[in-house]
């Protein structure tokens, strides 16, 4: 992780001496899941004995199709119910919560299949993801009452949509939008919910190396202002040049974590991965290239 | 042809009961599919509730006229909790389903003979409309008939139109309203997407069941106007070609705008008079002519002419989808 020496990284060195161990206590998790187990008929999807998630930092779920990621990722944000277990965020039990409750505790996520709300404009979208909105009740909707907030409300839109260069699709409706700048819009739109901890379900599928890059630095630039991040991903040069730590999962259990150098040499990770197969292409020197494009726009930002 | 006639009860008919009692209806399924994405395919067994609540209350119960109302608000609110609290939870298919059949169900149940005593079974409710009429501000004589330019309307029915379209265009502008505060974008959100609103903090089911409260009690002043103006309640007038009708008013004007449901209730009623003014009124010699060749007789005229508005419906949705308010561009949004 030289790279990451250059920018901003408010949680540097702070991994030095976690153990690179699957369930390994970190100085001061914000996320701390126990013994969470999800079935689906005889199918154990999920059985996470322990595991904690460093505040400030970004956490890459990793792992083979099927191995339970985007299972474990929608029970950590409730929109899934697990048969047992529990999990904690910031210190509350949040095990039976509503997902809806979660927004307004700081923690969001956004979703693989990207979710812009097509025919709302893209301001619109912005707008919506603001919590505590007086006019948001039935009433108080009707009485005069919540155009200042809207004001600042919108305010605090727009600054979001320069800092994600979306300011010409303002008035548009998010429908119009190449898949790229959906993925920018939903981003942008979740920090709108002023989240301590954004979850996002595989930032990068589906968006060109171009944008690739420049996401990478939107996501750099959440840890700089001191947000928790945990993405699922699968591209391993995006895992390798953003996370500061990972956590792999295969068949429904983390079988490893550690940094990206120290998941880079596991064995049983490769092994889980690949099968027989070990491909010198896993982390590779593209990677490097993308790293200091995301750095240059990761700086650029915080 | 009287074309002077034709036109006047065209006319007529642009501002007239049906006009007004669908637009309100209409308006109430803007909310609840406009707006909220709600398949509520029982917007007539709304009307029934406000109808019944109302009559129900007037003339079993023997309660004030005002009283009368609030329970058919109430009917209505409690019709969509029954509705809503279990299907809202659940895909959008289940409320349709469940919907359908409620109204079904509301129907069969006011026309049972053991609800004689209560609702009238199948004879109905009838003479508790009148304190509607005879309350002072009434300016209008029930008996006398009123003519504006092209306009003419019978005393008793103008004072149902004056109250029904006052009513109509409040409800309207506090629509607008709702929709353009934040409460209606959260509910236009979770229209697009129900689990991205989720994770933005809006708790989706409450919305929705807020949507259907509120386009309910909507419906219920339709059923309730209707009622009052027919002076009677008759249960087989809630059928379900009433929501079916209601939803092409809708279609027509262009779900999820503001005014589309008036629009379209003018147009759908206006054309329907139109038509049917135009083949009743027709020469004897074309009006033979068309008897000859294909059986048009008076007797099947008000058939032929909901099947004329049926092809222009279908002409609609192959040429202009998105309904004489909607915008297409923002209609092909929707598949991506």
């Amino acid at each position: 992780m030289t790279a990451d020496d250059s920018i901003a990284n408010p949680v540097a060195g702070v991994f030095d001496g976690v153990s690179p161990t699957p369930g390994s206590a970190k100085p001061d998790p914000i996320l701390v899941a126990d013994e969470v187990t999800r079935r689906f008929g005889g199918l154990t999807a999920v059985s996470v004995e322990h595991l904690e998630i460093q505040r400030g930092s970004i956490t890459a779920l990793i792992g083979p199709n099927g191995a339970g990621k985007t299972t474990f990722f929608n029970l950590l944000t409730s929109f899934d119910k697990q048969d047992a277990g529990r999990i904690v965020f910031d210190g509350d039990d949040i095990s039976s919560i509503q997902p809806y409750k979660l927004a307004k505790r700081g923690m969001v996520r956004t979703f693989q299949l990207t979710k812009a709300l097509s025919r709302m404009t893209v301001i619109d979208n912005m707008k919506l993801g603001a919590t505590d909105q007086v006019g948001e009740s039935f009433w108080k909707a009707l009485l005069p009452i919540w155009g200042a907030q809207e004001a600042e409300i919108e305010a605090r839109a727009d600054a979001l949509l320069d800092r994600f260069n979306l300011t010409h699709m303002r008035d548009e409706f998010a429908g119009t939008m190449s898949g790229g700048q959906r993925k920018l819009v939903e981003m942008a739109r979740a920090l709108m919910t002023e989240p301590k901890l954004v979850m996002l379900d595989e930032p990068m599928a589906g968006v060109n190396p171009a944008l690739t890059q420049s996401l990478l630095g939107h996501v750099k630039g959440l840890r700089a202002e001191g947000r928790t991040v945990i993405f699922v991903e699968h591209d391993m040069d995006v895992v390798r040049d953003i996370s500061d730590w990972v956590v792999v999962m295969a068949e429904g259990q983390i079988i490893a974590e550690g940094t990206p150098d120290d998941i880079g040499a596991n064995q049983e990770v490769i092994d889980a991965y690949l099968g027989a197969h070990t491909d010198s292409d896993y982390f590779d020197e593209i990677g490097d290239e993308v790293a200091a494009e995301a750095e240059r726009l990761g700086g650029a930002i915080s | 042809m009287d074309w002077g006639f034709i036109l006047e009860r065209t006319f007529s008919t642009m501002f007239g009961v049906e006009v007004m009692v669908f637009a309100m209806a209409a308006v109430g399924l803007n909310v609840q599919f406009g707006y909220a994405g709600l398949l509520n395919f029982g917007q007539v067994g709304f009307m029934a509730a406000g109808a019944y609540g109302l009559g129900v209350s007037l003339s079993y119960f023997q309660w004030n006229f005002v009283v009368g109302i609030l329970f058919g608000v109430v009917y209505s609110i409690v019709l969509a909790l029954i509705l809503g609290v279990p299907t809202l939870r659940l895909r959008a298919d289940y409320l349709a389903i469940v919907t359908i059949a409620a109204s079904e169900t509301i129907r069969l149940f006011v026309r049972w003979r053991q609800m004689k005593e209560i609702t009238g079974a199948s004879e109905g409710i009838g003479g508790f409309a009148d304190p509607f009429y005879d309350v002072a501000i009434n300016p209008f004589n029930p008996g006398q008939r009123y003519e504006f330019g092209p306009f003419s309307y019978l005393g008793r029915d103008l004072w149902v139109l004056t109250v029904g379209w006052i009513l109509l265009i409040v409800i309207v502008l506090l629509v607008k309203r709702m929709m353009s505060a934040p409460w209606g974008r959260a509910l236009k959100a979770i229209r697009e997407d129900e689990d991205a609103a989720r994770a933005l903090g809006k708790n989706a089911y409450m919305y929705k069941l807020q949507a259907l409260m509120l386009g309910g009690v909507i419906g219920g002043f339709a059923g309730m106007l209707q009622v009052i103006q027919k002076g009677s309640i008759q249960p087989d007038t809630f059928n379900p070609v009433i929501t079916f009708t209601i939803w092409a008013i809708l279609i027509l004007g262009g779900p999820g705008r503001t005014w589309s449901p008036i629009i379209g209730s003018m147009i759908y009623w206006t054309l329907i008079s139109f038509l049917e003014n135009v083949l009743r009124g027709l020469p004897d010699n074309q009006a033979d002519a068309l008897e000859d060749t294909i059986k048009l007789s008076d007797f099947n005229v008000s058939q032929v002419r909901f099947i004329l508005v049926g092809l222009g419906l279908l002409l609609l949705a192959r040429f202009r989808p998105q309904g004489i308010f909607g915008s297409r561009e923002e209609m092909a949004l929707d598949d991506r």
